[in-house]
């Protein structure tokens, strides 16, 4: 029996696969071109692992071996002796190429693992790897500490590989634990984009191990969700949705083991921190593995960190200082008339977005969705296939225009800051801000969309009289990333105003809110 | 959702009962007095009830005031200015209160609603009604600041004992304009009172505006170091707390708590070492002024530093003893 049934999930997977493999065409080859000049690098080390790869075969054979015996098959992670026998100075120029910086407080020293052949994981979850070339920075460093059970705070950019960086040890985690019942793993996030993105990665993982895993956000209706949170062992969702699950009783969360905070700074951002309280707390806090990933790291992600982790090991990828744009970015400033900003976007379209570079993704942002919705009729009035994301679409809506943009049936995107910070929109070229966002923060956030995974990218923004307070931010984060600094902006003065606090005003300082008060209790 | 009394209700744990009781001449005299603003006698109810309901407040741990606690939650719930929902608790030192929302703050009652001292951010809450058919009262409560107040900063950063609570004596030396003394008053309440001191005309004219609309506060515009000279105005205080940043700190306190500090009373001091001696580091600073409250018969309870709200900063919380510290 067991080997028909083996045989049956085979025949699902291979069924999956060609589906898969229609949608990926395009991104298989875009992968390839890449891979070629990397294969050549790599040639020579192939050669060497392959040698590795049989010496590990017995190794597997031998560890299946105890797994009987053993009732509770606690989570340990073994470092392969090929990763540890590679010389320091390799490991640290990783670091230092790819801007690591790891705080371990429990001094653990973790190899992070630069190919796959140095991680040994269940054959099914391999094999779907390693389509990938090789782990991304979030994965390589983040994946020794997960999958020997420690709480992990991840400062990344959206689309460095977060969601596998979580979801693999998830899925690992789950097949190591010997219930099947019950939600195991949770991953929460703050819209509902982004949840239904984490979801499309994680389904990839489930399928392949017979796992269930559902999606759960707000505007959809409740009673499909309510059915398939019985049936899932993984959960992606958003906290409203979730935590107006829990008042009524469909869900039971005393099962986590496996806790995932996406995007943890705009969750609190977006006010949802009372909530994010109150979903951690109907878990058990004794079993929970807990993770927190994080574009930026201000003093609330620390206290939440500090509250709800135990001894996190904190891994920050690039430079996250948050009024700092990526050096990659090219970023050109105009100060234009409010008036002539619709025919100055068809001008950049033109330059952007036409002829040889007609496939090349652009990314428009408006600040109001009234606004956004009447350059969407504008665009699609002079000809150009243009995809939207803003307040006033329903959740349908704005989950298509994601898919035509990803899938590039549209390679015109037009949203507001909701959809700013958080999606995965892969492969932009040009950002386009069509009007400048209400903070030089915000502004950053959006020109992070291009310019990501090593690709450069260019940032065109049209800045009015109306943004003028905010011209002293804009020209430090110019002069930041070395970009030039047109004089039109420069008139507007360089003054910048001291950050104020929302409950203390201006008598705040923005100090290092780690720092423990001493205390001396005399007898 | 309401008010869960503790097991402590009416008084705080740890504390020594057994004091004297209040003399006939000091009741009549506050009758009288209190005749005399016969006009805010709502207010005072609402605030009176509202202060009572804070005692014996839930334990929690020392970290409690920095959000970091877990376990049940009491207190009032509902909407409040700004948009965002915010809950109220007690905080663990009685009269406190953490008001939970995007960001935990620390608040304290508000003895005059409506009208904010130095531009704080205000809150205001629904209480449910304890009685049926009476509609929910709103209460106010005010934000206080850490980066302003050392007091403040003290109670974040884990005080133990605190000897401000309602219904308290307070003398407030180095009241200045009166920032954290107007959250002294909220927290001691209309029965207890706060003796501001303070030596410099200029905030003591903000000092004494402050005062017309809190008549829990006495404001004194007196040098410190002579204590003989507003020995009338003062009865015997609960606690004595010091801001007064002077070399010669520690006379000071001593000279007031010997006139005025009822026996085992509370000593709170903040000590900003850089104003006592900036030639050595502020451990030593620390050390040296604890070793001269000791001669001065104060016994040294907990030194706290202000990280991160203060560099070189610490509060020492002590207690009198009229009668000598034993060698």
């Amino acid at each position: 029996m067991t080997k028909e049934e083996i045989a049956d999930k085979k025949r699902k997977v291979v069924d999956e696969e060609v589906i898969e493999k229609k949608k990926s065409k395009k991104h298989k080859k875009d992968k390839k071109d890449k891979k070629e000049k990397k294969d050549k690098k790599h040639k020579k080390h192939k050669k060497e692992k392959k040698g590795e790869k049989e010496v590990e075969v017995p190794e597997k054979e031998s560890e299946k071996k105890p797994e009987p015996t053993s009732a509770v098959a606690s989570e340990f992670y073994v470092q392969s002796e090929a990763l540890t026998s590679l010389p320091q100075s390799d490991i640290d120029e990783y670091f230092k190429e790819n801007e690591i910086a790891v705080e371990d407080s429990l001094d653990l020293a973790l190899r992070p693992l630069l190919s796959f052949d140095y991680l040994s994981l269940d054959s099914s979850i391999q094999a779907e790897i390693s389509k990938f070339p090789k782990p991304t920075p979030i994965q390589a460093v983040a994946w020794p500490y997960l999958l020997s059970g420690k709480d992990v705070v991840g400062v990344a950019e959206t689309g460095s590989g977060k969601t596998f960086a979580f979801g693999v040890p998830a899925i690992s985690h789950l097949m190591n634990d010997q219930k099947k019942r019950g939600i195991q793993v949770l991953v929460i996030s703050p819209t509902r984009e982004l949840a239904s993105q984490i979801y499309d990665n994680l389904i990839v993982l489930t399928d392949k191990v017979g796992m269930q895993c559902c999606c759960v956000y707000g505007g959809v209706p409740k009673d499909e969700q309510r059915i398939q949170l019985k049936k899932s062992q993984v959960v992606v969702a958003t906290p409203g949705r979730l935590l107006d699950l829990l008042q009524e009783g469909s869900v039971d969360l005393s099962q986590v083991n496996y806790l995932v905070l996406d995007e943890a700074d705009r969750m609190l951002e977006k006010g949802f921190e009372e909530d994010i309280k109150n979903i951690i707390r109907e878990t058990d806090a004794s079993k929970r593995q807990t993770l927190m990933f994080t574009a930026t790291w201000p003093k609330e992600v620390r206290e939440l960190a500090s509250t709800f982790m135990n001894n996190p090991i904190k891994v920050s990828i690039g430079n996250t200082d948050q009024l700092t744009a990526n050096k990659r970015i090219t970023q050109i400033v105009e100060v234009v008339d409010p008036r002539g900003k619709e025919r100055k976007l068809l001008e950049l379209l033109k330059k952007y977005h036409s002829g040889p570079k007609k496939n090349e993704k652009v990314l428009i942002f408006a600040l109001y969705k009234k606004e956004a919705a009447r350059v969407e009729r504008n665009l699609k009035y002079n000809g150009y296939n243009v995809a939207a994301i803003h307040g006033d679409l329903s959740q349908q809506q704005r989950t298509q225009a994601l898919n035509e943009f990803k899938s590039g049936k549209s390679n015109l995107l037009l949203a507001t800051d909701v959809a700013a910070r958080g999606l995965d929109i892969p492969n932009v070229k040009t950002v386009i801000n069509l009007t400048f966002p209400l903070t030089v923060e915000d502004y950053v956030h959006r020109i992070g969309r291009t310019g990501r995974a090593g690709q450069t990218g260019t940032a065109h923004t049209l800045f009015t009289e109306q943004e003028k307070h905010l011209a002293g931010g804009l020209v430090n984060v110019l002069n930041g990333a070395n970009q030039p600094v047109p004089e039109d902006l420069i008139k507007f003065g360089t003054h910048t105003k001291k950050k104020e606090h929302s409950a203390y005003g201006s008598f705040f300082k923005d100090v290092d809110l780690t720092k423990k008060p001493k205390k001396i209790t005399f007898d | 959702m309401s008010f869960r009394p503790g097991s402590r209700g009416g008084s705080r744990g740890g504390s020594r009962g057994g004091f004297g009781g209040r003399g006939g001449s000091r009741g009549g005299a506050r009758g009288g007095s209190r005749g005399g603003f016969g006009g805010r006698g709502g207010s005072r109810g609402g605030a009176r009830g509202g202060s009572r309901g804070g005692f014996g407040g839930r334990g929690g741990s020392r970290g409690g005031a920095r959000g970091g606690s877990r376990g049940g939650r009491g207190g009032a719930a509902g909407g409040a200015r700004g948009g965002a929902k915010v809950v109220i608790e007690p905080h663990r030192h009685a009269g406190v209160y953490i008001a939970r929302g995007k960001e935990d703050l620390l608040v304290t009652k508000n003895m005059a609603p409506g009208e904010s001292v130095y531009g704080e951010k205000r809150i205001s809450v629904e209480e449910p009604s304890k009685e049926d058919g009476v509609p929910p009262t709103k209460v106010e409560y005010r934000v206080w600041n850490p980066f302003r107040s050392k007091l403040a900063a003290g109670i974040m950063g884990g005080l133990d004992e605190l000897f401000i609570a309602p219904g308290k004596k307070v003398l407030y030396l180095g009241a200045a304009s009166g920032t954290s003394v107007s959250h002294v008053s909220d927290v001691v309440g209309p029965e207890g009172v706060v003796y501001a001191v303070e030596f410099s005309h200029r905030p003591g004219r903000e000092l004494i505006s402050m005062a017309k609309k809190r008549p829990n506060i006495i404001p004194i515009i007196e040098d410190a170091r002579h204590p003989q000279k507003y020995r009338m105005l003062i009865g015997m205080v609960d606690c004595v707390f010091a801001d007064v940043a002077q070399p010669d700190q520690a006379r000071i306190i001593a000279l007031n708590s010997h006139m005025f500090l009822k026996d085992q009373g509370g000593v709170v001091i903040s000590i900003k070492a850089n104003c006592i001696d900036s030639t050595v580091d502020a451990e030593t600073v620390f050390a040296r002024e604890v070793q001269k409250l000791r001669e001065e018969r104060i016994k040294p309870l907990e030194q706290l530093t202000l990280e991160p709200y203060e560099r070189d900063h610490c509060i020492v919380v002590g207690r009198y003893m009229r009668s000598g510290l034993k060698k």
